[in-house]
């Protein structure tokens, strides 16, 4: 922990962020972000396994980018967050300052995405075997009982957007559900309401999710909506052999295509 | 169900579909008078929100159909398409959504026949499935109490 | 106040016996970690072993989302239907503090300009709650004005005495008549002392010290160092028992149309954006300080009373951690 505060405090000290992003434990106990502007505050940086929330979402709030440059700690996960939303051209490279910490424990600072990149390649994350799992026991359910299972899930949906919010490739400054010319989306938080949201969400995220589960983790209902966009990534793994937060140049499934994509049900 | 007629929405690009089912008209083939068509510049953009919204204000089937590959007046709109399609279709196979519903297909400007035949085949298809209304009506679903929160389906 | 007790095996039977009569009962049951009210079918899905449940009863009285009337067009015929509430509902499980906040809610609702439908709502449904013999830390009902023991806002209030029997204390008429329709299950009893078997939840901040020193700090910083970690969601606003905000939503076609309430939440950045493009409320911090502002300011200034119950259930669900309590024992400090 000694040396992660030492990088950040060296980080604020010598200019290259004016605010550095971390986890802490609260005055409550709590694993929370926290937003350090002075070196002397570096101590309050906490890490652990209990560090889920994936930090790369608050580069897109306003309030943060207020502050200039930002340091970040990154876990894996926000790591490959932060390299897509490199590639979908979010970011600048001379704005932001990322830490991690390598599975032997050191502290590695980033020079550039491209060593992001390099990294993530390296210690890439296995897909979560529960998750496959659950989607594979789901598709090898009849259609009825998947609608209905579905539907059970996503009709309890309140229509909170925390997984929306949560999520660091849902950064749209305006969403479609908030778009009422046309109203694409029901608002309401009864069931086609909800399912009409999911179906786009999962289709914005397909692809470009980085399976970090943010979404399930914060879900007020536990509904288990990560395993939507685990299933198209795996469509758009096999079908396009594309994979999200892996690249620093855009590669993303449906911004391009090959002549011979192969399908079985146009005619 | 005997004298049900299927709604159907065709949202087909300009510059093939459109002209095909034009020279269906003007060679007098004769097909089902239950197609709706919606006319876009391009099968690139046929957004997937567009079918949703055609479900839910009371579509029985849906056709989507546009330029065969290498043929798109826009050199690669139907090659986008055929991507969106392609995971679309992965999406609502997963939640259980009935695909037999949609009909996907290329019809060109000089396929005034082809047109016709998808166009009956999808409506013989969509009589034999019945009325689409499980989708529209999930709009009724959910409202009222909180006793629908863990057993939606049975309150 | 009547006094009561209830044989704590005669429990599934008081419930089976509800059900016969027609009524629906919610009473908690377990999904993954999480504890909701859902209809009771059979006695041994209830679950017991919860603190808190994650969502607030206020779904009874006030759903996520309602109809609030039909209207059809028959070729230029116009006609209007109102929805009739008829379902009769008793609602078990709920504790002490979801009690003060469905009294808060009443008052929000009935009070100037009575919403029927809520009324309706209220009529139709008597609320039990079960004082709690556990807390946890994002409890603090004890630092804003009631604590475990409280029966305001219940209809029943079950204690658990620890002796194989529930305390009962009736609190209004609608109790009564639920009690006196089970003659058999209920015996009479005295008055009793149940503090003892009650949780000692510790008082985390002054009440009385914070109210007036909220205001003051309105215009500083504080809020922004708390909230820079908010995403902005409404996960807060939805499972809190007191947030009231709501939307209405028209879903019709030339045909038909029906017009919808649905939970809104000051959270979203959409809450206060007015047409011209200009939002009062421009950053997440200052959405922030309207939650607190309303929930310890607003609210007295409008309905004489705070509108936090202390239930923690915004801190439990903040997919950021944020802590009401720490942020108000930081303006405490301030
Ligand atoms: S977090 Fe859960 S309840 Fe909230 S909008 Fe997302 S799926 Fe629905
Ligand atoms: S759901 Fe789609 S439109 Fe909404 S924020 Fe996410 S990516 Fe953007
Ligand atoms: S639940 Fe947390 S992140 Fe969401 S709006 Fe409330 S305070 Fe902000
Ligand atoms: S503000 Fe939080 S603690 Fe207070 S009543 Fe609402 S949910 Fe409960
Ligand atoms: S113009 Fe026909 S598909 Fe692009």
């Amino acid at each position: 922990m000694q040396e992660l505060h030492n990088k950040i405090k060296s980080i604020l000290e010598n200019g290259s962020a004016s605010l550095f992003i971390a986890y802490q434990k609260s005055r409550e106990g709590k694993i929370t972000p926290t937003f350090i502007t002075k070196p002397e505050q570096s101590q309050k940086a906490y890490f652990g396994d209990d560090c889920k929330q994936n930090l790369a979402v608050y580069i897109h709030k306003q309030e943060v980018k207020n502050f200039g440059k930002v340091g970040i700690f990154a876990n894996i996960y926000t790591l490959k967050s932060l390299l897509q939303i490199y590639a979908e051209n979010q970011i600048r490279d001379d704005y932001l300052k990322v830490v991690t910490i390598n599975p032997n424990g050191a502290i590695v600072e980033f020079a550039n995405f491209m060593e992001i990149e390099n990294y993530v390649n390296e210690n890439k994350p296995a897909p979560n075997p529960e998750d496959m799992e659950r989607v594979e026991k789901l598709s090898n359910l009849s259609r009825e009982e998947r609608w209905d299972y579905w539907l059970n899930e996503l009709s309890t949906c309140i229509k909170c957007y925390a997984c929306r919010a949560a999520c660091p490739m849902c950064y749209c400054t305006k969403c479609t559900v908030d778009c009422n010319q046309p109203q694409w989306i029901s608002t309401p938080s009864h069931s086609l309401g909800n399912i009409e949201w999911h179906i786009m969400r999962a289709m914005h995220l397909a692809g470009r999710c980085v399976e970090c589960n943010e979404c399930a983790r914060v879900c007020p209902m536990d509904i288990p909506l990560n395993l939507l966009t685990v299933k198209l990534n795996d469509t758009a793994n096999i079908e396009f052999g594309q994979q999200a937060g892996l690249k620093g140049e855009l590669d993303y499934a449906l911004s391009t295509f090959k002549v011979d994509d192969k399908e079985n049900f146009i005619r | 169900m005997s004298n049900f007629e299927p709604k159907i929405i065709a949202f087909v690009c300009n510059w093939c579909t459109y002209a095909g089912a034009d020279l269906a008209g003007t060679s007098r083939i004769k097909y089902a008078p239950n197609v709706r068509i919606v006319r876009f510049p391009c099968t690139g953009r046929i957004d997937f929100m567009l079918l949703l919204k055609a479900l839910q204000t009371g579509a029985d089937g849906i056709i989507v159909s546009g330029c065969h590959p290498a043929d798109c007046h826009y050199t690669a709109g139907n090659y986008h398409a055929r991507r969106r399609w392609i995971i679309f279709k992965s999406l609502l196979d997963f939640v259980g959504f009935d695909t037999g519903r949609i009909t996907f297909s290329w019809v060109s400007a000089a396929e005034g026949a082809k047109w016709a035949q998808i166009v009956n085949e999808t409506v013989d298809k969509i009589r034999d499935l019945g009325p689409y209304t499980d989708y529209s009506n999930l709009n009724k679903l959910g409202v009222g109490t909180i006793t629908e929160v863990l057993n939606a389906r049975t309150a | 106040m009547n006094y009561k007790t209830l044989n704590t095996n005669k429990l599934p039977e008081f419930f089976e016996k509800i059900k016969k009569t027609g009524k629906t009962v919610l009473a908690p049951r377990k999904k993954g970690n999480k504890t909701f009210f859902a209809t009771f079918d059979s006695f041994d899905q209830i679950n017991f072993d919860y603190v808190q449940t994650a969502l607030s009863p206020k779904s009874v009285l006030f759903p996520r989302v309602e109809e609030l009337f039909t209207y059809k067009n028959d070729d230029g015929t116009y006609s209007v239907k109102e929805p009739e509430l008829k379902n009769e509902v008793v609602v078990f499980g709920m504790r002490p503090c979801d009690g003060v906040a469905l009294d808060y809610l009443c008052d929000f609702f009935l009070n100037e300009n009575p919403d029927k439908l809520l009324q309706d709502r209220k009529n139709n449904t008597t609320f039990i709650s079960l004082a709690c013999k556990s807390f946890d830390n994002d409890c603090f009902c004890t630092s804003v004005g009631s604590s475990p023991a409280e029966t305001l806002g219940s209809d029943l209030c079950f204690t658990d005495m620890g002796n194989g029997s529930y305390y009962v204390e009736v609190v209004t008429d609608k109790g009564q008549k639920l009690v006196d329709a089970f003659p058999d299950l209920f015996a009479d009893t005295k008055e009793i002392n149940k503090v003892e078997q009650l949780a000692q939840v510790p008082v985390r901040f002054e009440l009385k010290n914070l109210v007036p020193k909220i205001p003051t700090v309105f215009e500083t910083n504080i809020w922004l160092d708390q909230s820079l970690a908010c995403i902005g969601c409404g996960a807060c606003a939805y499972v809190c028992p007191t947030c009231s905000c709501f939307d209405v939503q028209d879903e019709c076609n030339p045909k038909a149309g029906t017009r919808l309430r649905c939970w809104d939440s000051c959270a979203f950045g959409q809450f206060t954006l007015h047409a011209s493009g200009h939002n009062p409320r421009e950053v997440q911090s200052n959405r922030w300080r309207n939650r607190v502002m309303h929930k310890f300011n607003y609210s007295v200034q409008n309905m004489n009373t705070i509108s936090c119950v202390g239930c923690g259930r915004c801190i439990r669900v903040c997919p950021a951690g944020m802590s009401i309590i720490e942020h108000l024992i930081s303006v405490e400090e301030a």
